[in-house]
């Protein structure tokens, strides 16, 4: 398939095949697949380029699964580095946002898979960080902390996410899809939910009303015939649940992990995976630049590459930096805007839900 | 789930106008070859910073009069010189059989007439010294990733035949593979045979292997051309 026959399918708004994804990883010029995704990142969202002020929790590091792409989990309570956070400790650290003047309009939460706390810890935690900021929207758990969850609890995933909903959960995060194959997840994740089981958390939490996101790990081992599939199975399933709003593709790191010696995704790779999705994916809104792993620079130009959302604040970002990303563990407001000005983008400041809180200078916000 | 169609872009610029030029300008000058060059500094004190094994031994014009001069750099095994865009030793450098790169600096926040009329010192320079066999942009406090990408256009835009080389200890490999789209055509630092496991002391390690280079290269659709000692080059 050529790339102007392709074009012609986005032109006309059709689905693209397992042939045209593959046709666009394997065309020799980055710069044509990268228009062409921009075409489409435009014709929705033209210039605009989305960010929101968010503070990322991580409640614990301990984790059952040891997961061969991790350096972020340690597998008992009592391992060097482990911790967990208690409420009071996670509250504090929305507080002094909080009092810093910081307006944070969303928390994201996610965590190791700690087989030794009970429910009440997480709803818990939930609702006292929603006590301490009523109008603050919590993102939390990925659908692989849900299905654990649901086997460690004895509960159902739909019982799991009502509770959890009850508590003040308003979203989820889209982590933990690696890629949907098995035959990957075998080499990689062994000990994480499966691909289907990982759909099926998202589709009964866009049920419940749970907007959700959606990701993909790319860069360990699996085929671009797997990455095709990948996304051709989010695009499936968003056809039927309607619930995703964001696409975040995240580049492997392998620093301080097991798969250390394989080298991480290239720009250009990275580039291109970004213009793929947002190709494949006509029916999820929005692409996300996560700076944070993609690095400040990769994720200026993702802008143009058919990414329109550059993330957030973050501050306290850990997994990735264990893994060896270098960019900063917090952006300031009003430097997101400037870098996305300087991409010759429209910063906006968002919502958790792609609701407009400001449009923002190039200045402080 | 259907998607609405915004508005229509609202500024002017166009990454891919200034890309696409700049790309097959590059293309062109080299017939689809990028190259890389593992490669070591001189320091002004005489130490040299980097693999002793390095193809390129470099010295900055800069430096060359703590050093001693031009011959005295040569003594201590400098076969490639950074010189300034004044060229006061371009000329002489070549003469020597040295490798000649033009470092022209840039700064995200300076305007453009500033950086026209460097760049038009550039194309002045060359000119004026035949020799010089590249341009070698040197960022001045941290590099932005779109401002660096234009700059790297525009640096091959005004000397479309020369080298355009990016230094990956500056730029780093992700902002330096991406200036690959954008008119240069090689990549220079610290590149080794192997590494080690990205682990313990290992694990913030930037040192690219030869692999690893010419993937680089490569992923950005150029054959991949290793500098060898002696002006060789080998097409991997």
């Amino acid at each position: 398939m050529s790339l102007s026959a392709i074009a012609s399918k986005v032109r006309e708004g059709a689905p693209l095949s397992h042939a045209d994804g593959l046709a666009l990883y394997q065309h020799p010029n980055l710069m044509e697949v990268g228009a062409l995704a921009n075409d489409v990142r435009e014709r929705l969202h033209g210039d605009r380029t989305y960010f929101n002020r968010n503070l990322h929790i991580n409640p614990t590091n301990v984790c059952v699964a040891a997961c061969k792409l991790c350096s972020f989990s340690r597998r008992g309570a009592d391992a060097d580095g482990a911790f967990v956070l208690d409420v009071d400790q996670a509250v504090d650290k929305l507080r002094a946002r909080l009092a810093a003047g910081d307006r944070v309009t969303e928390v994201h939460i996610v965590g190791g898979l700690h087989d030794g706390l009970p429910f009440d810890y997480f709803t818990r935690l939930l609702s006292s960080l929603k006590a301490t900021a009523p109008g603050i929207s919590l993102k939390a758990f990925s659908a692989v902390e849900i299905f654990f969850f649901h086997r460690l609890y004895g509960m159902s995933i739909e019982d799991i996410l009502r509770r959890l909903q009850a508590a003040g959960l308003d979203s989820l995060p889209g982590g933990g899809a690696e890629i949907l194959s098995s035959r990957v997840r075998k080499a990689i994740c062994p000990n994480k939910c499966g691909a289907d089981e990982w759909l099926a958390v998202h589709q009964i939490a866009h049920r419940l009303g749970i907007k959700s996101n959606c990701t993909m790990l790319f860069g360990t081992v699996e085929t671009l015939e797997e990455r095709v599939d990948h996304l051709l199975l989010l695009r499936a399933q968003q056809a039927e649940s309607a619930g995703f709003m964001a696409f975040i593709p995240l580049p492997f790191h392998p620093e301080n992990n097991a798969l250390g010696d394989r080298p991480a995704p290239t720009a250009a790779e990275i580039l291109r995976t970004v213009a793929v999705s947002r190709l494949l994916l006509h029916n999820v809104p929005h692409i996300k630049a996560y700076w944070v792993s993609l690095g400040l620079a990769t994720a200026q130009t993702a802008l143009w590459f058919g990414a329109d959302d550059f993330d957030g604040t973050v501050s306290e970002e850990k997994i990735y930096h264990q893994a060896g990303s270098l960019s900063p563990q917090a952006l300031a407001s009003g430097e997101i805007a400037r870098l996305v000005c300087a991409a010759g983008r429209v910063p906006v400041e968002r919502d958790t839900l792609y609701r407009n809180v400001a449009q923002a200078s190039g200045g402080a916000i | 789930m259907k998607l609405e169609a915004n508005e229509a872009n609202e500024s002017n610029f166009d990454l891919f106008d200034v890309g696409r030029e700049a790309l097959a300008a590059a293309r062109t000058a080299f017939a689809g070859n990028a190259f890389f060059v593992s490669a070591r500094r001189l320091q002004p004190d005489g130490v040299w910073l980097g693999s002793p094994e390095a193809t390129l031994a470099l010295v900055e014009e800069g430096t060359l009069a703590a050093l001693g001069g031009l011959a005295a750099a040569r003594k201590l095994g400098a076969n490639g010189v950074l010189c300034d865009l004044a060229g006061g030793v371009a000329g002489e450098a070549v003469g020597l059989g040295m490798r000649v790169l033009a470092c022209v600096s840039f700064a995200a926040e300076e305007s453009s007439d500033t950086r026209r009329a460097r760049l038009d010192q550039l194309a002045e320079l060359v000119r004026r010294v035949p020799g010089i066999d590249g341009v070698f942009p040197v960022p001045v406090g941290e590099a932005q990733g779109l401002d660096t990408l234009q700059f790297f256009a525009a640096c091959r835009m005004t000397c479309p035949t020369l080298h355009l080389v990016v230094d990956l200890e500056r730029l780093g490999q992700k902002l330096g593979q991406l200036c690959l789209s954008f008119g240069a055509d090689e990549v220079l630092g610290a590149i080794t045979k192997q590494r080690a496991l990205r682990l313990g002391e290992h694990a913030a390690s930037n040192a690219l292997t030869r692999d690893e280079a010419a993937l680089l290269l490569r992923a950005s659709g150029f054959t991949p051309c290793e500098r060898l000692p002696e002006g060789e080059v080998q097409v991997l």
